[in-house]
């Protein structure tokens, strides 16, 4: 896989402010990348570095091998799809899509067939004559996504583009993009504060925290295998149990409030004593599971229709919660005591960042 | 870096402003300077020109009518376009609404030339006799655009639910104008009223084809102007200037205060 | 809603339509006679001198407007998109000069150019310029040059809320889509304000081609305009009232049709 973009020490300060710390990243070509964060993490900067409205303080932008770091915005073979469409309204959908072809020099006829192809992508056949204030809100992303396509950028870049648009649309949405970048084997740069979104639409997410990448990984890699709590805690849902390293035994254990766990084994170097976190997921506890084993007291019951979510007071200070299907819990009640276990391997063994 | 692409931008806004306000500095400056010729070097500075101004015989009486004058252009345009914005802002359809808001606004896009000998012909054919009250007539009416358009923009974002509020919890709707709405806007009424009183004070076309034989301020300068060079303009323009600086200053705080 | 809307009919549209009527009638010493003739618009329009002096007003208008259109823009722009927030107060500060007298400004620029004026001595006193420059005063570009510093203000003022409603998002897809900075603000910027620079363009036009105080006190006999003949119509010996509501017709309209051209061609060259 050759590499799309290359992100080499990139910081970028605003002021006194420092929005992006010593950022390095690579993109492959034909990948579907997520820049996912919280807002002010710098996921739009970095976006807007690699697009050319911002230029580095610091470190290199390449694309495809060619420094692209001092080009303007228009002299890069990137593409932006804006948050919300910043389709030219003195334009109709047409001449919005055809615009950076006409601006390339591209003749007429070759402009018109090149537009008609990029609404059918979108599906937005018929749609030429409208005015971008006829659109609805996905319509307008659709053709937002058609123009940016449209002189067929090396690299495209999304910034928040289904962000404004409602959640059944949004994740109908999220499908289609992924197909259009699967058949057109694009290089897309996506960023996002949607876990979920991230989740299912990409190749590889980039997790961003105070202007830094703090994992990188596919989705699977991040979910499963978390590198800090804070990405723990920012993909998904889970219990953290805070405790010392015991070695004492051959096997290393994590001592808590509420009892000892097992370590499940790691390429961390652990000593006795040291402060660290477990994290389990809750859909990996079960109700008298194998393995590890706690006694709860239960304080909620949530019905989420197919699944339910259960909280259990370890000790005074932890509230650790299972999720199962329905069946699952079926005779539980609050003030219940139960036994929760999980696969030792389940968990995962974390610095604790005080986060 | 961001300070370095500022630098050129900044420069040109400058000398802009620089072009904009010589004159002005140019007049304040020589008001206070002993030679009656406005040039290069400055020999020395006195208050001379402005007892001199002030032992005009006309000025009292001129500065007398354009306080009249602005104070009249104030309460009634100051009124009366209120009442036009709260009315125009309750128009549902959007299209009429422009449209009226555009055709209350022409008397300021028409040339006060025009304007000033159009209410002339009308006085003249109603057998009106040249004077004040003509004066004060084209005075308001060249105002109430701007109280519209400072009004209307204020009433643009006038939240109008807490007068259904105020319904909803037993007030009338004359009780809910007085206890809720006029004390809103009423810094956006005083500060439209002040705009029409500069406007009014500055106004020299419409009042000098109206006015007659009358003199204000502007009217009176104009006459000084003709006859050539006097240093005693310099005093008068300086001290109307000052005031009408306060106007428009004040009105804008007063304006800026509530809109928030 | 009702006073100000009588107000504006019995002393906006009446008069206009006043005015108009006027203009068929005819004077007779000072005195003025109903009639229905066409004899003051006959006079306009074949006395070489007001055609004349029309052409010069809509010479010095236009290179007016040429002046003030672009230098308004730029302003506007740079207060937008380069100051941003603080771009409002510039903006006060720019519209603070409207109300710094009218008459005191016009007559600040003589007393600037004149042959003894600020500007000529200071240039002799440094020693850059031996005679004074004559042609600053009591000339065309003397006129030019007042009605722009009167007008600029006003034409910033609608540019710069046009370009408020301008999200910075199209200038950067603009961009990024492969227009340069020129290219984009043709395409771009340019036809999103339209509105703006229809409205400044107007106020510049328009208001310096009906502007008589600054021709008179900047610019010569050789510089009167046509605003200067209509005023003495009405304010001056011999006066005859109805030729001058003529005039102030026959100028709206040149400068209405003129305007209308103008804008054609600005949408013409925008078209992308």
């Amino acid at each position: 896989m050759t590499t799309a973009v290359e992100i080499i020490g990139v910081r970028k300060l605003f002021g006194a402010t420092t929005a992006l710390e010593r950022v390095d990243f690579e993109v492959g070509a034909g990948e579907f990348v997520s820049l996912l964060g919280a807002s002010g993490c710098g996921k739009s900067t970095l976006l807007r570095i690699i697009a050319g409205f911002e230029s580095p303080s610091e470190g290199r932008v390449r694309i495809h091998g060619e420094d692209v770091t001092r080009l303007p915005p228009e002299r890069r073979p990137t593409n932006l799809v804006f948050q919300r469409g910043a389709l030219f309204p003195h334009m109709t959908v047409r001449e919005n899509v055809g615009y950076g072809l006409k601006v390339k020099g591209w003749a007429r006829t070759r402009i018109d067939a090149r537009v008609e192809e990029m609404l059918a992508l979108v599906r937005l056949e018929g749609f030429g004559d409208r005015e971008p204030g006829q659109l609805s809100g996905g319509q307008a992303q659709r053709v937002a996504l058609a123009r940016a396509l449209a002189s067929e950028p090396q690299v495209l870049l999304l910034d928040e583009p289904l962000s404004a648009l409602d959640l059944k649309l949004r994740q109908q949405m999220q499908l289609e993009l992924r197909a259009i970048q699967k058949r057109l084997g694009a290089t897309f740069v996506f960023v996002t504060h949607d876990q979920t979104e991230a989740l299912v639409m990409s190749d590889r997410i980039a997790i961003m925290n105070n202007g830094r990448i703090v994992q990188h990984g596919t989705p699977r890699e991040i979910y499963r295998r978390p590198n800090s709590v804070f990405v723990s805690n920012f993909i998904g849902a889970t219990n953290l149990l805070r405790g010392t390293v015991d070695t004492r035994n051959g096997q290393a254990s994590l001592q808590t409030g509420s009892g000892s766990y097992v370590i499940p084994a790691t390429e961390m170097h652990l000593e006795s004593g040291q402060r660290m976190v477990l994290s389990i997921r809750p859909e990996a506890v079960r109700l008298q599971g194998e393995g590890a084993r706690v006694n709860g007291l239960v304080t909620e019951i949530i019905y989420q229709g197919n699944n339910v979510r259960v909280g259990t007071r370890l000790d005074p200070d932890t509230i650790f919660w299972a999720e199962g299907r329905d069946d699952e819990f079926d005779g539980i009640a609050v003030g219940d005591t139960v036994a929760l276990g999980w696969a030792e391997d389940a968990a995962t063994i974390l610095e604790d960042d005080g986060t | 870096m961001v300070a370095v692409r500022k630098i050129l931008p900044a420069a040109f806004i400058c000398v802009v402003l620089a072009y904009l306000y010589a004159p002005i500095a140019v007049i304040v400056i020589f008001s206070f300077t002993t030679s009656p010729r406005l040039s290069m070097p400055i020999e020395g500075l006195t208050l001379a020109w402005y007892a001199n101004a002030f032992a005009n015989p006309l000025i009292s009486t001129a500065l007398r009518n354009s306080l009249v004058l602005a104070v009249i252009s104030a309460v009634l345009a100051g009124t009366m376009g209120a009442a036009f914005a709260f009315w125009l802002v309750t128009i549902k359809r959007a299209r009429v609404r422009a449209t009226l808001l555009t055709a209350s606004l022409m008397p300021a896009i028409v040339p006060l030339l025009v304007i000033g000998i159009a209410l002339a012909v009308l006085f003249r054919g109603i057998g009106m006799q040249q004077g004040l009250l003509n004066a004060a007539i084209g005075h308001v009416l060249i105002s109430l655009p701007f109280v519209v358009l400072t009004m209307n923009a204020r009433l643009e974002s006038f939240d109008f639910s807490v007068l259904e509020a105020a319904r909803d919890l037993g007030a009338t709707p004359s009780r809910a104008f007085r206890d809720i709405t006029l004390p809103l806007i009423r810094p956006s009424v005083i500060g439209a009223a002040m705009l029409a009183a500069a406007l009014s004070l500055d106004e020299f076309v419409v009042t000098w084809f109206n006015v007659g034989n009358q003199q204000t301020v502007p009217v009176l300068v104009w006459g000084l102007m003709r006859r050539g060079i006097d240093p005693s303009i310099n005093a008068i323009a300086t001290v109307l200037l000052s005031v009408l600086v306060c106007l428009v200053v004040a009105s804008n705080i007063i304006n800026r205060k509530k809109a928030k | 809603m009702l006073p100000a809307g009588i107000f504006y009919v019995v002393f906006f549209a009446i008069p206009m339509l006043c005015l108009l009527g006027l203009s068929f009638w005819r004077a007779k010493g000072f005195e003025l006679i109903p009639d229905f003739t066409l004899e003051n618009y006959h006079k306009i329009f074949t006395s070489p001198l007001y055609r004349a002096l029309m052409l010069r007003t809509i010479g010095v208008a236009f290179a007016t407007a040429l002046i003030v259109v672009p230098i308004a823009f730029a302003i506007a722009y740079i207060m937008r998109f380069v100051f941003e927030r603080r771009g409002q107060l510039i903006l006060q500060i720019i519209l603070l000069s409207l109300f710094s007298g009218y008459l005191v400004r016009i007559y600040a620029w003589r007393t600037i150019l004149g042959k003894q004026g600020l500007l000529n001595s200071t240039l002799q006193w440094l020693g850059i310029i031996e005679e004074p420059l004559e042609f600053l005063i009591y000339s065309n570009i003397a006129v030019v040059i007042t009605l722009s510093g009167l007008l600029l203000p006003l034409a910033v003022l609608p540019l710069y809320s046009a370009m408020l409603n301008v999200s910075r998002d199209y200038i950067e897809a603009a961009r990024d889509l492969g227009a340069g900075k020129l290219h984009t603000l043709r395409t771009v910027l340019v036809p999103m304000v339209i509105p703006g620079l229809r409205t400044a363009f107007a106020f510049a036009f328009l208001l310096s081609a009906g502007d008589f105080v600054t021709p008179a006190l900047v610019g010569g006999s050789q510089s009167m305009l046509i605003g200067n003949i209509i005023a003495d119509q009405f304010r001056g010996i011999g006066s005859n009232w109805p030729l001058g509501a003529g005039m102030a017709f026959v100028v709206v309209a040149v400068m209405l049709l003129a305007y209308l051209s103008v804008m054609r061609l600005i949408r013409w060259a925008t078209r992308w």
